[in-house]
C-alpha cells in the first residue's frame, strides 16, 4: 500500500493533521517530544486506501535528540512520498527542512498550516508567491477544517512534481569524496542522502548505518565545519532569494502582551506559585475532595455493603468475606477515591501544556535547573510528579540527554505524589491541627529542596549531563481547545488506570493477606494471639527505626506496605489500631488512636514529624519502580532505592532528634547542638572535597589554573 | 562585536560571526535560522541572566547563555 510520511518541525500540527486524515485520536501536545515514535494508520483517499505515518517533529534531517533520530531514520529507510507540514507564520525556518528533503530527492507535497481559522490575506498571498517560485506542490489550509482536509486529500491523489534545486550541482565535496566512494552505496537516492549527511557532518548517521564500512578516523573526519558552513550559506541564499521581493511579515509569532506580565521579572514566580496553589486547592480540597468522597461512599456504602451482605448469605468462611470486603472492595474503593484528584491534576497540567504556558514555566526555571544539571524541559515531568510519580516517570522518556533523563526520573518521587497526602493529613492532623497546612507545605518544600540537592550532587559525580542546548520554541498562547485537552487527559488517565490502578488493587489484596494471615496460614482475627506475617516482618525491622522515633512494628509494617503502594499506609495503621477501615469516619478515628499512648501504633509530635518526612523521602510505590526499571535500567533502579532509603533515614533521624531536642531541652541547647553537628558535617565535607580534588586533576595541582583539564 | 548574552534588551542586532563551539550545537543554530547577516533581538533575559529569549526571523526561541555565547552580533 502506498505510504505517506508526515514530516515537519515540532508543533506545526502534524498530529492534528494525522488525526484529521486518519480519523484517529492521537495525543496532540503543545510540548516538545509528545509524539515519541512513529504511528501508522490507514487513510481513505478517493477510491484507494493509503497509509499515513505520523513522525516526531524534527528541525533537520541531522537529528539532535532521540525522537528526532526516530524520525530521521524513518525518512531514510522509507522511500515514500512526504507530506511536509509547515507553519505559515514560520515558513522561512520550516523551509530549511523542506530543502533538505528536496536535496534527498524525495517527493514532497507541502501542507502549509494556517494554525488559526482566519489568516490575513496578505500573508496567504505572499506565501503563495514564494511557494510558486519554489515550484513545489503545496496546499494552504487548516487541519481542523473539514473542507480543507477534503481538498487536501484530493491533492494527495494527484501526481507530485519533483522539484529540482539549482544549487545541487554547484556543491563540491572534495574532502569527503573518498569516504563516500568507499561506501559504494548502490541505491542512488540513498547515496545522495548519505552525501548530504556527510556535508553536514552527521557523524551519528554513519555510525548507525555504515559503521562496518568506515573506521572511526574516517567518521571523525566528517566533522568539517567548512563543509557545513558552505552548504548552509547556499541554502540560506536560496531561501533569501525566494523571499527577496516579499514584504516583511512584521508580526512576531509567539510574542504577546500576555508574556509581558507572565514573564515579568517580579511577577513571574508569584504568578506561577499562585496558579500552583489554586490548582492544589481545587484538586485536594474543594472540587477534588467532593468527588473523592462521593466515589468512596458509592463504592463502599452502596456497592460494597450490598455485595457483602449478599455474599454473607451463603459464604460462612470469615476470611473470604473479609477478603472481598476489605481486600477487594476496599482496594477498589481507595483507588477510585483517588481518581478524581488524579484526573483534576492531569486536567490542569494539560491546560498548562495546551495553552502554551508550559514553555514559559520552563524558561523561568531554566536557570535554577541548569545549576543542578537538569534542563527546563524537566518541568513537565516534575510537575506531574505532584500527581502521580508513575505517570510522571513515564513522561521522562522525552529527554534528550540520557543522564538528564535518569536524573529527572530519579527526582520525580521527591515531588510528593498525591497518594502521600492522606498520610500527612491523618498523621500530621493528629498533632498539628490547624497548623497542619503549614506543616504539609513545609514537607512539599522539603521534597523539592532534597530533589534539587540530590540533582546537583549527581551532576558533580556520576550523572554529568553533556552540554544540553535547551533550545525551546515559544509557541503562541492559545485558548486550550476542549477536544485537545480531553484527549491529553484521556491519554494520561488511561495510562494511570492501566499501569497504576491494576497494581494498586492487586497489591491491596496482597497486603491484606499479609496482615490477615500468620506464617502458619491461620486467619489472625479468628485465632487469638496469632501474629500476622506483616506484624512479624515489621517487628524484625522495628528496632532499626527506634532512633527515628517510630520503632514499633505497626508503623514499620505500614511503611513496608507503603513500599508497595502509598495509599495503603493510612489504612494499614487504621487496621492495626482496630479502626473499621470501611467506616465513614475512618480518618477521624485513626487520628484519635494515634494520638493516644496505648494504641498499637502511636506517635508523639516529634515522631509524627519524622514519620511523615520518612514517608516523603523513601522509595516510591512499586508501580513507579517498575517504570524506572524499564526507563532507566536495573542498575540505577536499585541504586535509587538505596539512595532513597539512606536519604530518608538520615533526614528523618535529624528531624526526630532536633524536634525532640526542641521539645525536651528548650531552644538554646538545641540550637547549640545543631550548630555543633553542622560544624562536624561541614569539616567532613571539606576534607572529602580536598581529597577529591587531588584525585581528579592528575595533571596539575590546582583545578582553576589548568587549561587542559576537561573536568569542571 | 559582542556575544548574544551581553547585548541590550529590545535592541536589534545583526549576526556577524560564530565563535568556537560544539559542532552539533552550531549545526542546530544554523538549522534554526541563526545565520550570518540575519537580524536578531533579545526580548527577555532570565532572572540571573543565564537564559535568554530571542526573536529571530519573526519567532521566539529561548536559549541558554552557554549556547548563545557562540553567536556574535553587532
Amino acid at each position: 500500500m502506498e505510504q505517506f510520511l508526515l514530516v515537519g518541525n515540532p508543533n506545526t500540527g502534524k498530529t492534528t493533521l494525522f488525526n484529521a486524515l486518519t480519523k484517529s485520536n492521537e495525543h496532540v501536545g503543545n510540548w516538545h517530544g509528545v509524539t515519541v515514535s512513529e504511528k501508522v494508520k490507514e487513510c481513505k483517499l478517493e477510491g484507494k486506501k493509503v497509509l499515513i505515518a505520523d513522525l516526531p517533529g524534527l528541525y533537520s534531517l541531522t537529528p539532535l535528540s532521540f525522537e528526532e533520530e526516530v524520525a530521521a531514520d524513518f525518512i531514510y529507510e522509507h522511500d515514500d512520498k512526504i507530506i511536509n507540514i509547515c507553519d505559515i507564520n514560520n515558513l522561512k525556518r520550516n523551509l530549511y527542512l523542506t530543502l533538505q528533503l528536496l536535496e534527498a530527492d524525495k517527493e514532497v507535497v507541502l501542507f502549509v498550516n494556517t494554525m488559526k481559522k482566519k489568516v490575513s490575506k496578505n500573508l496567504i498571498n505572499s506565501t503563495e508567491k514564494i511557494l510558486n517560485k519554489l515550484k513545489i506542490n503545496y496546499f494552504i489550509g487548516n487541519p481542523n477544517n473539514k473542507k480543507d482536509i477534503k481538498l487536501f486529500k484530493n491533492k494527495l491523489s494527484e501526481k507530485i512534481d519533483k522539484v529540482k534545486l539549482n544549487y545541487i550541482n554547484k556543491i563540491s565535496l572534495e574532502n569527503n569524496k573518498k569516504i563516500i566512494n568507499k561506501l559504494n552505496i548502490n541505491n542512488p537516492k540513498k547515496a545522495e542522502y548519505a552525501w548530504f549527511r556527510a556535508l553536514e557532518g552527521d557523524k551519528l548517521f554513519f555510525e548507525r548505518y555504515y559503521s562496518n564500512k568506515l573506521n572511526n578516523e574516517e567518521i571523525n573526519e566528517l566533522n568539517n565545519i567548512n563543509n557545513l558552513e558552505n552548504i548552509v550559506k547556499i541554502r540560506q541564499k536560496f531561501i533569501d532569494d525566494l523571499y527577496k521581493n516579499e514584504t516583511a511579515n512584521n508580526q512576531v509569532y509567539g510574542y504577546s502582551k500576555l508574556d509581558k506580565i507572565l514573564l515579568n521579572k517580579y511577577l513571574c514566580l508569584p504568578i506561577f506559585f499562585g496558579i500552583l496553589f489554586l490548582i492544589f486547592y481545587l484538586t485536594f480540597f474543594s472540587v477534588g475532595a467532593f468527588f473523592s468522597d462521593l466515589l468512596r461512599t458509592f463504592i463502599q456504602d452502596i456497592v460494597g455493603a450490598n455485595l457483602v451482605s449478599w455474599l454473607k448469605t451463603f459464604v460462612t468462611v470469615q476470611w473470604v468475606v473479609d477478603l472481598v470486603e476489605v481486600g477487594i472492595i476496599g482496594g477498589v474503593g481507595s483507588l477510585l477515591s483517588f481518581l478524581p484528584q488524579i484526573i483534576l491534576l492531569f486536567f490542569f497540567l494539560s491546560l498548562i501544556e495546551d495553552s502554551g504556558y508550559l514553555s514559559r514555566v520552563a524558561f523561568m526555571f531554566e536557570d535554577l535547573f541548569a545549576k543542578v544539571g537538569l534542563s527546563g524541559k524537566s518541568v513537565y515531568t516534575l510537575l506531574m510528579g505532584f500527581g502521580c510519580s508513575t505517570t510522571a516517570a513515564l513522561t521522562a522518556r522525552n529527554m534528550e540527554d540520557k543522564n538528564a533523563k535518569i536524573k529527572t526520573a530519579l527526582l520525580t518521587p521527591y515531588m510528593s505524589c498525591s497518594a502521600k497526602l492522606p498520610i500527612y493529613a491523618v498523621i500530621g492532623g493528629a498533632f498539628f491541627l490547624k497548623t497542619n497546612v503549614l506543616v504539609i507545605f513545609a514537607l512539599y518544600l522539603l521534597g523539592v529542596i532534597v530533589a534539587l540537592t540530590l540533582s546537583s550532587i549527581f551532576e558533580k559525580t556520576s550523572l554529568k549531563s553533556k552540554e544540553q542546548s535547551f533550545i525551546l520554541e515559544f509557541p503562541e498562547y492559545r485558548l486550550p481547545s476542549f477536544k485537545r485537552v480531553l484527549l491529553i487527559l484521556w491519554d494520561n488517565v488511561k495510562l494511570f488506570l492501566v499501569r497504576v490502578g491494576t497494581l494498586l488493587v492487586s497489591i491491596n489484596i496482597i497486603v491484606w493477606v499479609l496482615q490477615g494471615f500468620s506464617f502458619k496460614f491461620e486467619y489472625v482475627s479468628c485465632v487469638p494471639g496469632a501474629r500476622s506475617i506483616l506484624e512479624v516482618l515489621g517487628g524484625i525491622l522495628a528496632p532499626l527505626f527506634i532512633p527515628l522515633g517510630f520503632g514499633n512494628w505497626g508503623a514499620v509494617s505500614a511503611l513496608l506496605a507503603g513500599l508497595i503502594a502509598k495509599e495503603v499506609v493510612v489504612s494499614s495503621i487504621a487496621m492495626f489500631n482496630g479502626v473499621d477501615v470501611n467506616g465513614a469516619d475512618m480518618k477521624a478515628q485513626t487520628i484519635k488512636t494515634i494520638a493516644t499512648a496505648g494504641s498499637v501504633v502511636c506517635f508523639t509530635q516529634a515522631s509524627a514529624l519524622s514519620f511523615m518526612v520518612f514517608c516523603l523521602l523513601y522509595s516510591p510505590c512499586l508501580a513507579t519502580i517498575s517504570v524506572f526499571r524499564k526507563e532507566i535500567g536495573k542498575k540505577w533502579t536499585w541504586l535509587s532505592i538505596l539512595i532513597q532509603f539512606a536519604v530518608a533515614y538520615v533526614i528523618s533521624l535529624v528531624v526526630y532528634q532536633s524536634a525532640n531536642l526542641f521539645e525536651n531541652h528548650g531552644i538554646l541547647t538545641s540550637l547549640i547542638t545543631i550548630f555543633a553537628v553542622c560544624l562536624i558535617v561541614f569539616c567532613t565535607c571539606f576534607v572529602v572535597k580536598k581529597i577529591k580534588k587531588k584525585r581528579l586533576c592528575a595533571k596539575c595541582g590546582d583545578c582553576k589554573g589548568c587549561g587542559g583539564c576537561n573536568l569542571k | 562585536m559582542v556575544n548574544l548574552c551581553d547585548v541590550e534588551i529590545n535592541k536589534e542586532y545583526k549576526i556577524v560571526e560564530f565563535a568556537e563551539g560544539p559542532f552539533p550545537i552550531r549545526r542546530r543554530l544554523y538549522e534554526l535560522g541563526f545565520m550570518c547577516g540575519r537580524k536578531i533581538k533579545v526580548v527577555k533575559k532570565s532572572l540571573i541572566k543565564r537564559t535568554i529569549l530571542v526573536e529571530i526571523e519573526n519567532y521566539l526561541l529561548s536559549l541558554r547563555c552557554t549556547v548563545a555565547q557562540i553567536i556574535l552580533v553587532e
